[in-house]
């Protein structure tokens, strides 16, 4: 083997329209959380989907409602959805969350926007807010916030305890 | 995307796109890429073959790897990826063979 097929130093920018994630391949390298990073502006993307897999998070991306919903559909289990409010398309963040508390009420969803959102009780089905510009680590810290809630809340007192 | 998560797996820094406006917003950012990976369907008005045009003409320390559905494109993309596209279907690996040979060239021209 020469030399060179050891160095993987490279950057890679992957532009494609139709690949789909493969579930059982994410699940199989990961033992962290799945999250959906649903955001149309790509540096910001790229920023968000880099630092959370520095944290050993996997990251699925959409770059639109309709990705992200093709996401969902091809079987991949999220853990936490992180939306923008604006998104190109028919559908928007808010439209976005609401498919998703339809279809999947129990996943977190935190929206994010440069504009000020109004989170009044039943008006939107997001489970937390963050308002750009935000810090990285904020919007981590966020993150684990959301997904031990969510454990904690699948966890059932009335069930018995194991022997 | 598969080939991204592949590719990651192989220890590569992967950014993703659905358009060439990603790419160009990526590279006019000052972010340093390598190999720019793309289809030559996209979304938007520009495709992959206009694509690696616009990054040979701007960015000449980019490569670009094309992939292809169409046999009868092939010869296009062929002038502005070194090697020929890749067809689909590919083996993930002939990526990374690909993105390894690219990589030693400069590196080789770097030397001269």
């Amino acid at each position: 083997m020469t030399q060179w097929n050891l160095r993987r130093d490279a950057v890679v920018l992957a532009v494609m329209v139709s690949s789909r994630p493969n579930p059982s391949l994410a699940r199989e390298n990961a033992p962290a959380a799945i999250v959906l990073v649903v955001e149309d502006e790509i540096l910001i993307r790229a920023a968000v989907a880099e630092y959370l897999r520095r944290l050993r998070y996997t990251v699925v991306e959409a770059a639109d409602a309709a990705e992200a919903i093709a996401v969902f559909i091809s079987g991949e289990l999220i853990d936490v959805v992180i939306c923008d409010v604006d998104l190109p398309g028919t559908m928007d963040g808010l439209g976005l969350a609401r498919w998703i508390n339809r279809h999947h009420a129990a996943l977190p969803v935190l929206l994010t926007s440069g504009r000020g959102i109004a989170l009044s009780a039943g008006k939107i089905p997001a489970h937390s807010f963050i308002a750009k510009p935000y810090r990285l680590a904020e919007l981590a810290r966020r993150l684990k916030s959301m997904l031990i809630s969510t454990v904690s809340a699948t966890d059932d007192p009335s069930e018995p305890e194991p022997r | 995307m598969v080939i991204a998560s592949y590719l990651r797996d192989c220890g590569y820094t992967v950014l993703e796109g659905v358009s060439a406006a990603d790419v160009m917003a990526v590279l006019g950012s000052g972010k340093k890429i390598d190999v720019v990976l793309s289809e030559v369907q996209l979304y938007g008005d520009v495709d992959g073959f206009g694509l690696a045009c616009w990054v040979r003409e701007n960015y000449c320390d980019v490569d670009v790897i094309l992939t292809i559905g169409a046999r009868r494109a092939a010869d296009k993309a062929g002038d502005l990826c070194e090697d020929g596209p890749l067809e689909k279907p590919y083996h993930p690996q002939e990526i990374v063979r690909r993105i390894n040979l690219l990589r030693e060239r400069r590196r080789t021209a770097a030397k001269a």
